[in-house]
């Protein structure tokens, strides 16, 4: 498996998962449109950033700060920083909610699972946990079982997934926002391209690598259709339209898992959080020091890198201290989180179009005309969202 | 002491006080390390003035003033000399004391007499970093107290190397310091740089030391090195590995690029190359190396230590026992260096081997090589063919990495 697969896999967070379970309960089948022209963006923008790293040799944070000098580069850590510290604080929510459902209090779990995730990084060996986590993947394969014994209406479903429908107000919107945000985080293409870098991936393994980030590709939005497929059969039939705690939402695997599908959900949420817990903060804590010319990296001690590690350390214990807030509306956090992320890709979009399409950088492998089409294409449609956002929230109140 | 991050941008006027620009760049004569003209930028025009035409460069009064009747000149096409701003802020550059790769976030300037200004060393650490960012938004006097609570790391211009360096004395020095370093360590700085810093490097070194720090690279970066290398530099570099070293390399290519550079190879080295190829890589055969010393059973020690003294340094290196060769290529046993070393002269050198009966063949498994060598604690094992001549040696260093390689 492939960095391509990897970022996929770990796409499907706490943030996907409940984002598209609540897309699924309150819109039935009516926004599953949206996944078609996100795979093909999502497809388009990772292969960009493994093409960038397999050519340069170098991440996104170094080739912002090449090119773009120091000041815009920190600016752009500081958006990746505030909203991956939002979808670390959802990943922490998702551990939190998925355990309180095995009776397990937030004030343990949150706290152990943060001790975990740190220690893994700092002393562990993280290859090997990766490996176990994403066999525990496989647990996603529980989403198209469900929705498959659900019996939805494919008629339905078909029609959603053809016809575009844009609910216009503001939590519509945001949930649009949201989809694409989770579907294409910022973070998973700072990720991928280091992954890449340092995997040293060669330029004769292009196809190889484009395949990867295919088939990756394919199968988060697969999983991410079927989790809404699964959730407008059940949830949405049964008219129940938001999620207000974990329970409600594992009531989507009732069809597959009958009275263990809290268990099931709780297991495949658990797994997904952590997972992400541990490449977040990580991946974060790299493209920060990488972009400001700081020593980075697990291979290196504590005092080679202070930055790198306080700054990891510092991410993992403000997001799960967060949680720890009493009464802080958990399943909030995690919407709030997607649709940042939303906010800020057009952003980071724009400057892996720019740097994509540098010759004196990417020589003969720049963009094709169709690639530039799908990601200006892309940006577009999320500043027009974004505005459109925006623009609803002063005529309606808040979601 | 000023920080280059202090005086960019700061306005330059002429002698009656009139605004000409703003200080864009310093240009330094790398060789001396004095800086010998500035840049002025206005609007998108840049000119520039020799530093002998500076009369006040002052952060105190944010200004920089040239003398009496000085002129500023439209800026000339390329030169020699390294611009601090465009060829050193920012980049990737090597830490040759501390052996890594940096980038540099600030410039230390200091006064070196006489009105000369020199450069001190390359800021890396989160001071130079802030610096940097709060340059012109807070008072000077603001950003020296911020940025003296954070840490200062600093890499003193002498330990410098810059990747792409514009002067051929400095590419030259850069390269002659690197060349003293271990090639394990030169391998660490390849490892870190990005794919045309890399080319850059491996391009301009002499051909025997890029193949030493390749050797100790890792083996995905290797053949990433050789597939950004032109065909003939890349083949250079070959012959100078050892040829188990160039084999492995070159069995981790695509076939057609492995076929083309060994067809570029010199014939010897390359055939010597091909004969390792054919064994498979999980045989004593795969990790062997064609290239090796023998002496010949007819010799005394004295005559062996002479045509050791003789030898290429490479060979050497790695040499703990000398296999015996009988007619030609028959082994007959194999010395200890250190047996050698005690013997008188005129002794022969079948007098201090011991009958090597331990060699294996090329098919031989790994795993029963890896024993063999753990049960007689052997620092070299000879591998012969079906009619006991000896067709390689497979050294502990490759046992070493091999067994490091499989953790």
């Amino acid at each position: 498996m492939g960095p391509g697969v990897i970022t996929s896999n770990v796409d499907n967070d706490a943030g996907g998962i409940y984002t598209y379970s609540l897309a699924g309960a309150r819109y039935g089948y009516s926004l599953l449109w949206i996944l078609l022209p996100v795979t093909v963006a999502l497809i388009v923008v990772q292969e960009m950033c493994s093409r960038m790293g397999t050519v340069t040799g170098k991440g996104l944070a170094d080739l912002i700060r090449e090119h773009f000098g120091l000041r815009v580069t920190a600016v752009v850590m500081l958006a990746v920083l505030v909203t991956n510290f939002g979808n670390a604080v959802a990943e922490f929510a998702g551990l939190a909610s998925s355990l309180e459902l095995f009776g397990v209090s937030r004030y343990l779990s949150v706290p152990l699972g943060a001790a975990f995730v740190w220690w893994l990084v700092v002393f562990g060996n993280y290859k090997s946990v990766e490996k176990a986590f994403l066999v525990a993947c496989a647990l996603y394969l529980a989403y198209p079982i469900s929705g498959l014994l659900a019996k939805p209406d494919w008629g339905a479903a078909l029609h959603g997934a053809l016809v575009p429908t844009v609910p216009l107000d503001l939590p519509g919107i945001s949930m649009l926002v949201g989809i694409v945000g989770t579907t294409i985080a910022p973070w998973m293409q700072f990720y991928l391209q280091s992954s890449v870098v340092e995997k040293e991936v060669r330029i004769s393994d292009y196809r190889k690598s484009w395949l990867d980030v295919v088939l990756g590709s394919l199968f988060a939005v697969l999983v991410a259709a079927f989790i809404v497929i699964a959730c407008a059969a059940t949830l949405h039939e049964a008219g129940v339209t938001t999620l207000a705690s974990g329970a409600e939402a594992a009531q989507a695997l009732a069809p597959l898992a009958g009275k263990y599908a809290s268990i099931l959900f709780a297991l495949g949420l658990a797994n997904a959080s952590l997972f992400a817990a541990s490449i977040l903060p990580l991946a974060t804590a790299y493209s920060v020091c990488e972009g400001l010319g700081l020593e980075a990296g697990v291979s290196k001690k504590f005092s080679e890198a202070p930055e790198f590690y306080w700054l990891y350390t510092l991410i993992i214990g403000a997001s799960a201290g967060a949680i720890l807030i009493p009464g802080v509306p958990l399943l909030r956090i995690i919407l709030v989180s997607q649709i940042m992320n939303g906010v800020l890709l057009p952003f980071v979009l724009v400057f892996m179009a720019i740097l994509v399409n540098r010759e004196s950088l990417m020589g003969r492998f720049v963009n094709g005309p169709i690639y530039n089409v799908v990601v200006w294409g892309t940006t577009a449609a999320l500043v027009v969202l974004t505005g459109m956002m925006v623009a609803t929230s002063f005529l309606a109140p808040a979601p | 002491m000023i920080h280059l991050s202090e005086v960019l941008g700061m306005p330059v006027v002429d002698a009656d006080g009139r605004r000409l620009g703003r200080l864009d760049d310093l240009q330094v004569d790398a060789e001396r390390n004095r800086v010998e003209r500035i840049l002025v930028r206005c609007g998108k025009e840049l000119s520039t003035g020799s530093w002998a035409a500076v009369e006040l460069f002052s952060t105190e009064h944010r200004r920089v003033t040239l003398a009496e009747g000085a002129v500023l000149a439209p800026l000339s096409g390329e030169n020699d000399s390294v611009l601090l701003k465009r060829d050193v802020l920012d980049r990737q550059i090597i830490d040759i004391h501390g052996r890594k790769v940096v980038r540099v976030n600030d410039l230390l300037l200091v006064s070196a007499g006489e009105g000369d200004l020199a450069v001190r060393q390359v800021e890396v650490g989160l001071a130079g970093a802030v610096r940097r960012l709060l340059a012109g938004l807070v008072s000077p006097q603001a950003v020296r107290r911020i940025a003296a609570g954070l840490s200062e790391r600093g890499i003193p211009w002498d330990y410098v190397g810059l990747v792409e360096p514009r002067s051929a004395a400095i590419r030259l020095k850069v390269h002659q310091q690197l060349a003293r370093l271990h090639p394990a360590d030169l391998a660490d700085i390849i490892e870190d740089l990005g794919r045309v810093e890399r080319r850059a490097i491996v391009t301009q070194m002499d051909p025997e030391v890029a193949a030493d720090a390749l050797s100790e690279a890792e083996p995905s970066v290797q053949a990433a090195v050789v597939e950004t290398m032109g065909t003939e530099a890349a083949a250079d570099v070959l012959e100078e590995m050892q040829p188990d070293e160039a084999a492995d390399l070159l069995g981790d290519l695509p076939q057609k690029r492995s076929r083309e550079l060994l067809e570029a190879m010199e014939e010897e080295e390359a055939e010597e190359v091909r004969e390792l190829l054919e064994y498979a890589e999980d045989t004593a055969g795969g990790l062997m190396t064609s290239d090796f010393f023998a002496a010949s059973s007819s010799w005394t020690v004295g005559e062996t230590f002479a045509r050791l003294r003789a030898l290429d340094a490479d060979l050497v290196s790695e040499l703990d026992e000398i296999p015996i060769v009988e007619g030609g290529d028959r082994l007959v046993g194999i010395a200890p260096l250190v047996r050698l070393a005690r013997a008188a002269e005129e002794t022969p050198v079948t007098a201090v081997m011991r009958r090597e009966a331990r060699a294996v063949t090329p098919g031989t498994p790994l795993d029963e090589v890896v024993e063999r060598f753990e049960k007689y604690h052997l620092r070299a094992l000879c591998v012969v063919d079906e009619l006991d001549a000896l067709v390689g040696l497979i050294s502990i260093e490759d046992v070493l990495s091999l067994l490091v390689g499989e953790r």
